[in-house]
C-alpha cells in the first residue's frame, strides 16, 4: 500500500499534512527493536507502579515481600533444599529461584523490589532537572539580554563543577536537613540533590533551540497577532521543541539509574531498603566465597534497563529529529 | 587573539565567584555548624566553643564584627535602653491613636493605652540583626558585637580559596597537604587509562568508520552500546575478583611498599574497559563526521589507498575534536577516579573525596570541589583556544 502524496493543485480536500509527532512515532513504530526495548522500559515502570500499588494498598503479594526469610543463607540458585522456616519444627523441601543473601532473603524478590527505588529516583530526579532547566533555558533564549548573561552565568557555574562531586556534595549536605517542616532523608535527598544539579544540560539544549526558533515565521505571526510572552513560549515554541526535551529525558534517565547505584554504594542511598547498588556492594565480601548471584542479579537487572533505554533513547532521536542522527 | 584570550581570561571572574558562591551557599549555609559533630556527643561546652572558634563558625555569616568592650554589661544596658526607647516610642503612638479615636467619636475622656508588648518585634530586630544590624549578639554564647569589619564567614570563605590555604581537615591534618600528596597517586592511575582508552578507541573508531554499514559496524556499536549500559561497579568488583583473587595475576589492594605502577596495572585496565563503549562510540562519531566530508571523496576520487585517506587526511582532521576533548579531559585526570581508588586502596584525590563524603568532612570537600571547579574552568578556556588556534573559521567574537 502506497501513501497518496497530497497536493494542493485542483483539489478541493483539504490537505492533510502529517505532524511532526505523528511522522516521528510511525518511523518509530517501523523499528522492531526499538518497540520492544520501549517494552521492556514500561515493563519496569509498570512493576515500579505495582509494588508502590502494593505498598499503598496493602495486596501482601508474595513476590514484593523481600523482608521473608525464604530458606538458609546463602542458598545456590535453581537447587532444592531443606531447611526449618522460624518458628517451625519440622524442615521442609524448598528451592528457590535466583539464591538467597546473607540473611536468607530471596535475592530475586530483592532485585524486583530495587527496581521501584532506582525508578523512582531517576524518574524524580529527571522530572525536577527539567522542570528546572527547560523554563529557564527558554525564557534565556528567547529574551537574551541579561536574562540571557544571568542564566548562561549560572549554569556555567554549576556546569564547572564536575558531575558526581555536585551530586555527592549536595546528598551528603541535603540528608537529615529539614525543609519547610520535610526532612531529607533515604533516596529524597538522592533524587533532589540529582535533580538540583543536571539541569544544565537540558537548559543549554533548550536555549539552543529557541535561539534558532524565535526568528522564525510562527513566532512573528504570534507577534503580530498580539500573543504575549509568556503565550509565545509556552503555547508556542515549547511544544515545538518538546522532542527534544523527550529525546534528553530518555537518554539522561540512564545516568540516573547508573548514578543511582554509585551513591548506593557510597551509603548516601536508601539505607533499609534494597536497591540495585546495595546488592552490588554486598558482592565485594560475597565472591569470596563464590556467591555471585546476588551481584548477577543486580548487574543483569542494571544492565537490561540500560540497554533498553539507551537503544530506544537513540532510535527516539533518529526518528524524532531526523538532523540529530549520527549514522 | 591576544584579545580574544583577555576577554576569556576575564570571563573566568564570574565562574569562579560563582562556584565558590555555590560552595559557600552548600557548605556553609545549608551544612551549617558542624562543631558538635566534630566534637563528639559527650563533649562539654567548652570544647565545643573552642572548636567553633577554631573552624571559623563562631563568625558572623555575611558582616564581620568584633566584640564589644565590656561585653555582656554593656550590651545588656544597651538593649535595656534600646527597648525602652522602643517602648515610649510605642506607648506615643498609642497614645496618638486613642486621642485621635476619642477625637473622632467626641467623647472627652482619652482610654488610658496598655503597656507596650514588644517582645515579638524585638525578636524580630534581633534576627534581622543577625545579618544588618549594627550590634549582633551571638546567640550561642552571649557575646556582644560591634560591626568594624569583614571578618565574616562569607569572606573568610573566599580568602580562603584564593590563598589556597583551607584550613585543617577533620583529622587535624592540612587539606593542602592532602590533596598534594593525593595528586601523584592519581595521576599514575588515570594518565594511563586515559591514553590506553584514547588509543585503542581511536584505532577502532578508524577501522570502525571504514567499516560503516557492513555487520561488523552493527555489532561493535551494539557491542557498545551494551559496555555502556554495564554499570561501572561491576566490571570493578568482577574484574578485581576474578583477576587479583581468582587468577591472582595482580595484588587486590594497594601496597605502599611496592612500586606504584604494580598496583595500578588492573585498576587502570579495568577503567580502559568501561570506559570504551562510550569512547569507542563518541570517536566514531567523530570519524563518520569526517569522512562524509568533500574532501575525502575527492582524496578517493585521485586514487589514494583507503589507508593513506585515513590515517592522513581523516584524522588529521579529526585531531581537532580529538585534541579538544583531550585537553577537557585533563582536570579529570587530575581528580582521579572515586570508584577505582576506593577498590584498590589507592591513596589518590578519588579516595580522599571518597573520604570525606563517609565522615561528612565539608572542609575537604569545599577544598576538592573549588580545586576541581578551577581546573575545570581553567581547561575549558584553554580548550577553546587551542580550538581558536588551531581552526581559522573560529571568529573571535
Amino acid at each position: 500500500m502506497t501513501d497518496r502524496t497530497p497536493t494542493t493543485e485542483n483539489s478541493n480536500e483539504p490537505v492533510k499534512g502529517r505532524s511532526l509527532w505523528a511522522d516521528g512515532i510511525r518511523r518509530l513504530r517501523k523499528r522492531k527493536l526499538a518497540m520492544v526495548c520501549f517494552a521492556v522500559v514500561m515493563m519496569y515502570f509498570m512493576l515500579a507502579g505495582l509494588i508502590y500499588l502494593n505498598e499503598v494498598l496493602d495486596w501482601k503479594i508474595t513476590l514484593f515481600d523481600w523482608r521473608q526469610a525464604v530458606g538458609p543463607s546463602y542458598q545456590k540458585p535453581w537447587v532444592g533444599y531443606e531447611w526449618t522456616p522460624e518458628g517451625q519444627t519440622a524442615p521442609q523441601r524448598d528451592w528457590v529461584f535466583f539464591g538467597t543473601d546473607f540473611l536468607g532473603q530471596s535475592t530475586w524478590r530483592k532485585m524486583i523490589y530495587a527496581s521501584k527505588t532506582s525508578i523512582t529516583v531517576a524518574l524524580f530526579a529527571s522530572i525536577i532537572s527539567i522542570l528546572i532547566g527547560v523554563p529557564m533555558g527558554a525564557v534565556a533564549g528567547y529574551f537574551r539580554g541579561w536574562v540571557d548573561d544571568t542564566i548562561v552565568w549560572l549554569y556555567t557555574t554549576v556546569g564547572t563543577i564536575p558531575g558526581i562531586v555536585l551530586i555527592m556534595a549536595f546528598a551528603v549536605v541535603l540528608r537529615a536537613q529539614t525543609f519547610f517542616g520535610a526532612e531529607l532523608k533515604g533516596i529524597t535527598a538522592v533524587y533532589v540533590a540529582m535533580g538540583l544539579t543536571s539541569w544544565v544540560g537540558i537548559c543549554r539544549l533548550i536555549r539552543g533551540e529557541i535561539i534558532k526558533r524565535k526568528e522564525s515565521e510562527y513566532v512573528l505571526a504570534a507577534r503580530a497577532l498580539g500573543c504575549s510572552n509568556r503565550r509565545i513560549i509556552f503555547k508556542h515554541l515549547l511544544p515545538n521543541v518538546f522532542h527534544v526535551i523527550i529525546i534528553d529525558f530518555s537518554l539522561r534517565f540512564v545516568h540516573f539509574i547508573h548514578a543511582e547505584v554509585i551513591l548506593s554504594f557510597l551509603g548516601l542511598g536508601e539505607a533499609d531498603k534494597p536497591s540495585w547498588g546495595a546488592m552490588i556492594d554486598a558482592a565485594r565480601t560475597e565472591l569470596a566465597r563464590n556467591v555471585w548471584w546476588e551481584m548477577a542479579a543486580a548487574t543483569v537487572a542494571i544492565f537490561v534497563v540500560s540497554l533498553a533505554l539507551n537503544i530506544f533513547g537513540d532510535a527516539l532521536r533518529d526518528c524524532l529529529d531526523p538532523k540529530l542522527r549520527t549514522d | 587573539m591576544t584579545a580574544y584570550i583577555i576577554r576569556r581570561l576575564m570571563y573566568l571572574a564570574p565562574i569562579v565567584f560563582g562556584v565558590l558562591l555555590v560552595t559557600f551557599v552548600l557548605f556553609t549555609l545549608i551544612g551549617g555548624d558542624i562543631s558538635q559533630q566534630i566534637a563528639g556527643k559527650h563533649a562539654d561546652a567548652e570544647t565545643i566553643a573552642e572548636i567553633r572558634h577554631e573552624y571559623g563558625f563562631d563568625k558572623p555569616l555575611f558582616v564581620g564584627h568584633k566584640p564589644l568592650e565590656g561585653d555582656e554589661a554593656v550590651w545588656e544596658s544597651e538593649k535595656e535602653g534600646f527597648i525602652l526607647a522602643l517602648k515610649n516610642e510605642r506607648r506615643t503612638q498609642m497614645e496618638e491613636k486613642a486621642a485621635r479615636k476619642a477625637e473622632k467619636s467626641g467623647s472627652r475622656t482619652i482610654e488610658p493605652v496598655k503597656e507596650p508588648q514588644i517582645a515579638e518585634y524585638q525578636a524580630k530586630k534581633e534576627w534581622l540583626s543577625d545579618l544588618f544590624w549594627k550590634r549582633v549578639r551571638d546567640k550561642q554564647s552571649g557575646q556582644a558585637w560591634e560591626m568594624v569589619d569583614f571578618d565574616s564567614q562569607f569572606v573568610a570563605h573566599f580568602t580562603k580559596a584564593f590563598t589556597f590555604r583551607f584550613g585543617r581537615a577533620l583529622d587535624r591534618e592540612r587539606i593542602g597537604e592532602k590533596i598534594l600528596r593525593g595528586i601523584g597517586p592519581s595521576v599514575s592511575l588515570t594518565i594511563p587509562m586515559f591514553f590506553g582508552t584514547l588509543i585503542v578507541s581511536i584505532s577502532f573508531a578508524l577501522v570502525v568508520a571504514f567499516l560503516r554499514g557492513t555487520v561488523w559496524d552493527h555489532a561493535i556499536v551494539i557491542l557498545c552500546v551494551a559496555g555502556m549500559s554495564l554499570p561501572y561497579l561491576s566490571f570493578i568488583i568482577f574484574g578485581q575478583y576474578f583477576f587479583a583473587y581468582r587468577l591472582d595475576w595482580f595484588p587486590i589492594f594497594y601496597a605502599p611498599d611496592q612500586p606504584m605502577g604494580y598496583s595500578v596495572v588492573l585498576p587502570a585496565m579495568i577503567g580502559m574497559v568501561a570506559g570504551l563503549g562510550s569512547n569507542l562510540r563518541f570517536y566514531r562519531t567523530i570519524m563518520l563526521d569526517e569522512i562524509r566530508n568533500d574532501y575525502v571523496r575527492t582524496a578517493f576520487a585521485k586514487g589514494l589507498t583507503a589507508r593513506r585517506v585515513l590515517f592522513k587526511h581523516v584524522l588529521k582532521n579529526a585531531m581537532i575534536p580529538i585534541v579538544t576533548s583531550v585537553v577537557l579531559s585533563i582536570p579529570y585526570l587530575i581528580l582521579g577516579s572515586l570508584l577505582l581508588e576506593r577498590f584498590f586502596g589507592i591513596p589518590g584525590l578519588g579516595y580522599l573525596m571518597f573520604d570525606a563524603v563517609s565522615s561528612r568532612d565539608f572542609f575537604v570537600l569545599n577544598a576538592l570541589t573549588f580545586i576541581e571547579a578551577l581546573l575545570i574552568a581553567f581547561f575549558t578556556l584553554v580548550a577553546d583556544v587551542c580550538y581558536a588556534w588551531v581552526d581559522p573559521r573560529v571568529k573571535f567574537d
